[in-house]
């Protein structure tokens, strides 16, 4: 399996998906925090991929996505966005409507 | 090539050429502008979902961001 399809099953195989710098316990990025703390304000499962320890996932899903950084937040095989998005969908109460969808 | 609020306002411009009503601010709190903040607003922006806009105005430093001169966008499409 290269990459590019192994990035379309782990977002065909989760519904929220959080590719992120470091670990779900342990940011390594200020903005995969921001995300990781949002998200954990909402009582749902979530799986995330550290990026640091993938460098074939973090050059290829750059493509993949069309966004050139990371956090990047899959929803229902939908990208949803970066941590700007996030925190404003947050913020307008949009973001709980995407996550129990 | 140094990074500072001149380059990335003529990025802007160029990229954006065709957009009517462009109006953009660019901050950053260090002289190195490896982490910027842009706010942005045109006429193509109002009526794009707020993802696309997004994603333009990131690819417009993609290989700025790539090879890490820029380290973050913070991106803010004004209404």
């Amino acid at each position: 399996m290269n990459s590019f399809q192994e990035i379309q099953s782990l977002i065909d195989n989760n519904k929220i998906i959080l590719f992120m710098k470091g670990e779900k316990n342990m940011p390594e990025c200020g903005f995969s925090m921001q995300v990781v703390e949002i998200l954990n304000e909402y009582d749902v499962d979530y799986h995330t991929v550290n990026v640091l320890v993938r460098p074939d996932i973090r050059k290829d899903l750059k493509e993949f996505s069309n966004w050139p950084t990371f956090p990047q937040l899959y929803i229902n095989q939908q990208l949803v966005g970066g941590c700007d998005i996030i925190k404003d969908l947050h913020l307008e109460q949009e973001l709980e409507k995407l996550l129990f969808e | 090539m140094k990074i500072n609020k001149v380059y990335i306002e003529n990025k802007l411009k160029t990229s954006f050429e065709n957009h009517i009503n462009l109006s953009y601010e660019i901050n950053s709190n260090d002289e190195n502008f490896s982490y910027v903040e842009i706010k942005i607003k045109s006429d193509q922006f109002d009526i794009l979902p707020l993802i696309k806009s997004h994603q333009e105005v990131l690819n417009v430093f993609k290989d700025e961001l790539e090879s890490n001169k820029i380290h973050a966008i913070t991106v803010k499409i004004l209404k």
